[in-house]
Formats: C-alpha cells, sequence, structure tokens
C-alpha cells in the first residue's frame, strides 16, 4: 500500500531564538551541520500516514501542535528528526491571504498564489475565468488587496485553490472565515473533490465540520498523538475530555464563589449496573438523582437535558414547566429525582446534563454532566426512536 | 524546477512593478531617473570639480564615470536590497512551502533588469552626445555584466541568509558598500593609485568589471584578459559556495523568523 503521505517518528523543537547569543549559536551549528537539540518540543514522535482517497481530521486544543505538523508534512518546516515522505501533488492552505501583498489588485495576487501552488503561466490563463468565478467578488477583483475584507482575501485564495485541484489538500482552519453561503459552495467543493477520489487533511475546531467531511481523525495532545481512526470515536473522546477540562474548571470556580447559591451537591444516575460509565439498551429506563444546595426557603428550578456526545442537544425539560417541584430532605438541601421510563435513544454515546437554575428558571446556577451510553444492534438512522406503526 | 522558474519570474514582475507602480508616469522613470542622475554628475563633476583621468583624455570624464557607475549601482542596489528579502517574505515562507532562494534570486535580476534598462538609456544619450561608443564591444559586456550580476547574486544569498540569524547586518551593509565603492576606481582611475596599492585594488574583483566595461565600450579593447577569466573563475566559485552556505541554513529559516 502506497501512502500519499507519511510521516515516520516526527519530532520538531523550536530553538530558542529570544537571545543573539543563541541565534549564532545556532547559526555555527547549522554550519558545521550539528542538530540543534536544546528548545521546546512541540512535537513528539508522530507517525502518521495518509492514503489515497482518505479525509483525515487532525483535532487538538490550541497549541497541542496541529499547525506545525501541517507545517512539517508540507515540508514549509523541516523536522529536527524523523522522516517526512510525500507522493503526491499538494496545495496547502495554511492561511488563506499567505502570499497576498496589499498594495497589489487581487488579479495579481491570484497570479502569484497561483504560482506558489505550482501553477504555469498557460495552466493559469486557462482557468482564470473559473477562479474568478468561483471567488464571487465583481469588479474588486481590480482593487487593491488591501481594501479587501477579510471575507473576500478568503473567497480569492480557495477560488485559487478549486483550480488546482490537488491529490492531496491541506487546510488549516480555513472554513472558520467567510460568510455561511461561501462556507457551503466550500464545504460542497470539497465534498466533490473527496467523492472524485481527492484525499484531504484538514485540522478544524468544528467537530460537525470533522464529521462531516472526514472518515479518520487523529487526536493531537501536547505534541503526540493521544487517539487515532475512525472519525466518531475519536471526535467523542475529543469532545468528552474538553467537558471534563470544562468541568474542573467550573468545579474550581465554583470553590472559589462560595455558598449562597443554588448549586449542585450532588448528581449520580440511579443504578445498579456497575461500569463507570452506565450502559443501557433502548427502552430501558433511565432515573437520576440530583441534591441542590438551598440557601433560603425558595426551591430552585431543576432542567434536565440530554444531548449526545459531541453536545448536540436532543430532549430537555424543565421543572417549572411540568409544575413540580423539589422534595426538601435536609434544612438546606433539596432533591429532584426524574425517570425516562422509556429511554428511546439509539445506540451511542450520551450524556445527562442537570442544570439548576434559580426559583423564578430565569438564570443558570449551576451544571454538572454525566456520561452514559445506549448500546444494541440497530439500523435505525438519528438519535431516538420515535412511537410509529407502518399502515397499509 | 519549473515552479520556481515561474515563481521567480512571478516575483520579478511584482518587484517592478512595486517600485514603479504608484508614479505618475511607471516605467519610463526607468529611462528618466538615470537620465537626471547622468545630468546632476555631470554639472558635480565636470563643471564643479573639473574632474580629469589621464584615460579619459579622449572622452571626457562624464563618459568614463558612467560606463562603471551604473553597473555598479545595479550591483550595490541588489546586494543592499537582497538583505531584507528573506526576512520580509517571513509571513510567506512560514505558510508556503517555497525555496527560499528565490527571493534574494528575484531582487538580484529584478534590479539588474531594470538598471539594465537604464544603462542602455544612458549609453545611448552619451552617443547621441557624439562620443563614440564601441557598440560591438556591448557584447563582451554582456558577458562582463553576467559576471557582476553572479557576484551581485552570491552575496545577494549570503547576506539575505545571514540577516536571518544576524539582524545587524541591515545596518552594517550600507557603510560597507559604500567603503566599496570608494575601494573601486569608479570616480578615479587605478593609474592615480600609488604604485604600491595597485596589486592590492587588483583583489577587488569589481576593479576588472569596471575597466573591462570601459575597455569594451569606450576604448574599443576587445583582447580577451586572462585576469576577466580569473575573476569570472572565482565568482563562479563564491557562487557555488554561496549556494551551499544559503540551503544550509535555509531549512532552518522558520525557526528565527
Amino acid at each position: 500500500m502506497k501512502f500519499l503521505a507519511e510521516l515516520q517518528a516526527v519530532e520538531k523543537i523550536f530553538p530558542h531564538t529570544n537571545h543573539s547569543k543563541d541565534r549564532l549559536k545556532a547559526l555555527g551549528n547549522l554550519l558545521i551541520g550539528r542538530a540543534v537539540k536544546s528548545g521546546s518540543k512541540v512535537l513528539d514522535d508522530i507517525n502518521l500516514q495518509v492514503r489515497a482517497g482518505e479525509s483525515l481530521a487532525i483535532i487538538g486544543a490550541n497549541g497541542a501542535g496541529k499547525s506545525t505538523l501541517l507545517k512539517v508534512l508540507t515540508g514549509v518546516l523541516r523536522p529536527t528528526s524523523g522522516t517526512v515522505t510525500v507522493n503526491a501533488t499538494v496545495a496547502a492552505l495554511l492561511e488563506l491571504g499567505a502570499g497576498f501583498q496589499d498594495e497589489f489588485s487581487g488579479m495579481e495576487n491570484v497570479r502569484l498564489k497561483a504560482s506558489l501552488l505550482g501553477l504555469t503561466r498557460a495552466e493559469l490563463n486557462e482557468k482564470i475565468e473559473e477562479i474568478l468565478a468561483f471567488a464571487d467578488i465583481g469588479e474588486s477583483i481590480h482593487e487593491p488587496v488591501k481594501h479587501y475584507s477579510s471575507g473576500m482575501i478568503v473567497r480569492l485564495g480557495f477560488a485559487v485553490v478549486t483550480a488546482v485541484k490537488p491529490e492531496l489538500l491541506i487546510t488549516d482552519e480555513i472554513l472558520a472565515v467567510g460568510d455561511e453561503s461561501f462556507q457551503a459552495k466550500c464545504i460542497r467543493w470539497i465534498e466533490e473533490y473527496l467523492a472524485q477520489g481527492g484525499t484531504l487533511l484538514m485540522v478544524s475546531h468544528s467537530m460537525y465540520q470533522v464529521q462531516k467531511l472526514c472518515q479518520h481523525a487523529i487526536w493531537i495532545d501536547d505534541g503526540s498523538v493521544r487517539m487515532s481512526g475512525d472519525v466518531f470515536p475519536v471526535t467523542q473522546s475529543y469532545l468528552a475530555w474538553h467537558e471534563q477540562k470544562y468541568a474542573k474548571e467550573l468545579q474550581l470556580a465554583r470553590n472559589e464563589s462560595g455558598n449562597g447559591q443554588y448549586l449542585i451537591k450532588s448528581f449520580r444516575i440511579i443504578t445498579d449496573k456497575i461500569e463507570e460509565t452506565p450502559l443501557y439498551t433502548i427502552g430501558e429506563a433511565l432515573r437520576a438523582e440530583v441534591i441542590i444546595n438551598q440557601p433560603d426557603e425558595q426551591m430552585p428550578v431543576m432542567l434536565f437535558g440530554l444531548v449526545r456526545a459531541d453536545g448536540t442537544p436532543i430532549y430537555g425539560v424543565s421543572s417549572d414547566q411540568e409544575g413540580v417541584s423539589a422534595t426538601k430532605v435536609s434544612e438546606n438541601l433539596c432533591r429532584y429525582r426524574i425517570c425516562f421510563n422509556d429511554l428511546s435513544l439509539l445506540p451511542g454515546s450520551y450524556s445527562l446534563r442537570a442544570h439548576a437554575m434559580d426559583p423564578q428558571g430565569l438564570r443558570l446556577c449551576d451544571t454538572q454532566e454525566l456520561a452514559f451510553i445506549v448500546t444494541g444492534a440497530s439500523r435505525e438512522m438519528g438519535f431516538v426512536r420515535l412511537p410509529h406503526y407502518w399502515e397499509d | 524546477m519549473h515552479k520556481n522558474f515561474t515563481l521567480v519570474r512571478e516575483l520579478v514582475r511584482r518587484e517592478i512593478r512595486s517600485r514603479y507602480l504608484d508614479s505618475l508616469s511607471g516605467l519610463a522613470w526607468l529611462v528618466i531617473q538615470p537620465l537626471m542622475l547622468l545630468l546632476i554628475y555631470g554639472f558635480v563633476f565636470v563643471i564643479i570639480f573639473k574632474a580629469k583621468v589621464p584615460e579619459a583624455n579622449t572622452t571626457g570624464f562624464l563618459p568614463y564615470l558612467a560606463i562603471a557607475f551604473w553597473p555598479w549601482t545595479a550591483f550595490s542596489d541588489s546586494v543592499l536590497r537582497s538583505v531584507n528579502s528573506v526576512t520580509t517574505n517571513a509571513g510567506l515562507i512560514n505558510k508556503v512551502a517555497v525555496s527560499a532562494e528565490i527571493f534574494p534570486i528575484s531582487m538580484v535580476t529584478a534590479t539588474f533588469i531594470m538598471h539594465s534598462i537604464g544603462y542602455l538609456s544612458v549609453l545611448l544619450v552619451i552617443s547621441l552626445f557624439g562620443i563614440d561608443i564601441h557598440w560591438l564591444g556591448l557584447l563582451p559586456s554582456i558577458v562582463v555584466l553576467i559576471f557582476l550580476y553572479g557576484l551581485a547574486l552570491a552575496l545577494g544569498l549570503l547576506v539575505s541568509s545571514l540577516n536571518v540569524f544576524i539582524r545587524d547586518l541591515e545596518h552594517i551593509m550600507p557603510p560597507l558598500m559604500m567603503l566599496w565603492f570608494f575601494g573601486t576606481p569608479i570616480l578615479y582611475s587605478i593609474s592615480l593609485i600609488p604604485d604600491k596599492y595597485q596589486h592590492w585594488m587588483r583583489l577587488n574583483p569589481m576593479t576588472e568589471i569596471v575597466d573591462s566595461l570601459r575597455g569594451f565600450l569606450l576604448w574599443g579593447e576587445y583582447s580577451v584578459n586572462l585576469t576577466l577569466v580569473l575573476t569570472g573563475f572565482s565568482i563562479g566559485l563564491l557562487l557555488i559556495f554561496s549556494v551551499w552556505f544559503f540551503r544550509r541554513l535555509s531549512p532552518r529559516f522558520e525557526d528565527f523568523f
């Protein structure tokens, strides 16, 4: 099996460059051919293969090393050690406006960008109409780029890439800019490109886009691969990790802010199941209990929400809508219990969220979340099983 | 390789345009500017200083100066502009996989193209004023100018890559080039230098370059000169060294921007 691109044991260390002494030392080391080994390590033992026709997402928190990884892959950066092999024509959009010069017209910049992406003058002349049509910025193409909005620059940059049609397309968080309709246009183009056998490697913080466009995902954490494989488990674990991190921060903030609030004291799923993340099958009952701090005589409002692991909301219900009030358990504690007696969720990872709100049901005071999994084999699509029957 | 060629062509176009884009008459300045300079030098050196060199009794001082001065300007301008050529394109080098050497190469090339146009127009005007320019000498002159281009390229590669690591180069280079200018027989002739210093000046490749140009274009002496061959040869060696030097450093440029 031939890979379009392969990274083997790639390590990248950025040398210290703040002091002129460091710079001179580095210069000397480079000239005599000695590797610089001290500095900040950004990538550590990365192994990665990109197969033809695959669409691969690189996800990870800010500063995890995603962009550095792309730069190493595209040859912008040379790794400190390890090997990078690329057997394909590559177009990388590490930043859409890269290489655009302010003083020059959009047209001039398209020419330069096209030659940066390896298009010859003849090829460009052939495709210029197509590029302008895709960018769709009208007569502004003859205006200097400094008068462009960021959206217009993005349009132009992406339009040039559509004309190049590389074997491997590498994008870094580019779809975040541009208006809705242009984003939709780009996504449609990428989908078409993938359908025609193109290969995509993208960095994105939008799990929606990642799941929509990619089959596989790699989760980079602190410079090394934390998880890789099919896009859904990887993105779900990644999101869960974020939720946990956020919950920890919330817990810290809560400890600092002290009492006098309707805070959740405990939240548990009532179950005799032994797994850490309880497993359910479709149609089982899911019971949960939440105990809330109650600093005064008023009763807080409770809102329960069911979400998919990626955060997509499925169902939410609040106590005041249904005229339910809390049960007092001690002088300053009260309790809500809920039972979803026919859990009609399709197999997948889910979370149950408990939101404690003030007695008026207006202000959110506290949130906690518990994960659970629905197992089973089902060919139904979507998140829930709706009651239905087939008619003659 | 082909991609880099297209890129250099595009960058050269861009550089030439950017220098003349905002001016009213645009590219006309390529011709007007050198002619104005020629006028000023004529006034200062011929009328005020009454400058004379023994070799230029028949032609006058101004053609003697002009023939050496424009190639020098092209050379010095190329090297000085190259100093920043990599660092100012850091944004691009950081985002796109591109061989960094295209930046000094296109800067030197663009500067040489622009000054060649100026040089030709100056030669034309000089001959219109009745000075006998040996146009046949243009052919060997082109070889000499290619040597000069090679020297500018070599130094451009060296200074542009060094400047990534040692930013002080931007401040050191202009006075150094000024020193070089006065160390080259452009405003004077080497025969005015005491004999014992003359062989030191011969070590300067620019001395051979400007003297050959004068020989070819002004006196019509087309004989092959061993020193010139040697100069070309050493420039070739220097160029090979500069390319090695640049490529040694360029993979790590991104780490030091």
